[in-house]
């Protein structure tokens, strides 16, 4: 079990290593892969199981799908993949902070309380713990309200997706801004007109486009 | 006796640091998208750790199994999934906004948008 574990650290890190280092995405995605299962392995030694299989259905079998179907959709030339050429003081500055961040939760995780805790062989966790049927039970008992508010994120999400994926509503070029200005001019003509003025409106309208020539 | 929890919290805290260097020192979008769910699984490693380690019984450090606490580990499971599945929640609208940029600058590379600055 220890030998697995180390092997699947290992893995992690070497995967992840690669995954930020690759200049081609597509190298990267690849490596992101192993990385995932790697973590998917730490998962079942730590006995949660079910947590394992969701790892790999869910970020091997979904995410990284999107990610690939991503990529390929932008198609990369080794053109654009040449202004990945990062100033070597941001490439600096960001290793330096990354060290840092390193040793501070290096210096948290094993300087204090954490750093005793005897290996989990040593404290067996209950029979079934991390079990679908363990999983399920506090699920439905205990965080109810929290699992019913994941769909209610996923539903905000697929709304902003299709939002976001509208051409004409955020990236429609000079047109949609200028549609978007006469939109809004028509609205104050409107208001400043009051209710009874539909006529005035009409040529606030109309007028609007000259004005835009 | 390596599986514990000092060493799980040391893989995840080298996954994350790997994750912010991935963030800040890369100019392709997709590869810093990436390294963000690479923190998001660093963070994820150190919940089922804590989980893990609460809910065995016995020896320091951990409570005694059974009642309020035993739901405390398990709950860190369940966070685990909560977070993954907002994780792939960030991605959806990660990878559309990149598709959306894309067609603006038909680049996604993030000098290429530097005009979305503040």
């Amino acid at each position: 079990m220890d030998v697995l574990f180390l092997v699947a650290a290992a893995s992690a890190v070497f995967c992840s290593l690669m995954v930020v280092s690759r200049r081609n995405p597509i190298y990267s995605a690849a490596w992101m892969m192993g990385a995932l299962a790697s973590v998917a392995v730490v998962f079942a030694l730590l006995q949660a199981t079910f947590l394992a299989v969701i790892q790999v259905l869910l970020y091997a079998g979904a995410i990284m799908v999107l990610f690939l179907f991503v990529i390929m959709l932008l198609n990369p030339t080794p053109a654009d993949l040449a202004r990945e050429d990062v100033p070597a003081g941001q490439r600096v500055l960001a290793t330096a902070l990354a060290a840092v961040l390193l040793g501070v939760l290096g210096w948290v995780f094993l300087g204090g309380e954490p750093a005793a805790a005897p290996p989990f062989a040593d404290r067996p966790a209950p029979v079934g713990f991390g079990d679908t049927a363990y999983f399920g039970s506090t699920i439905y008992d205990e965080y109810l309200v929290a699992f019913e508010l994941i769909s209610l994120v996923i539903l905000a999400a697929i709304a902003a997706v299709v939002l976001v994926g509208k051409r004409r509503l955020l990236i429609g070029g000079i047109e949609a801004r200028a549609e978007r200005e006469r939109q809004l001019a028509q609205a104050r003509a409107r208001a400043a007109s009051g209710p009874e003025g539909r006529g005035a409106e009409r040529t606030a309208a109309e007028e609007e486009p000259v004005h835009a020539h | 006796m390596l599986i514990s929890l000092p060493s799980v919290l040391l893989l995840s805290a080298v996954l994350f640091a790997i994750g912010t260097w991935g963030v800040l020192a890369r100019h392709n979008l997709i590869v810093v998208l990436m390294a963000v769910e690479l923190q998001l699984n660093a963070v994820n490693v150190a919940l089922a750790g804590f989980s893990r380690h609460f809910a065995g019984g016995g020896a320091a450090g951990g409570l005694e199994g059974g009642g309020p606490t035993l739901l405390l580990a398990s709950g860190g499971q369940v966070l685990v999934l909560v977070s993954m599945a907002v994780a792939a929640c960030e991605v959806a609208v990660g990878l559309a906004i990149l598709i959306a940029l894309f067609r603006w600058r038909q680049s996604v590379m993030s000098p290429d948008m530097a005009e979305l600055r503040g």
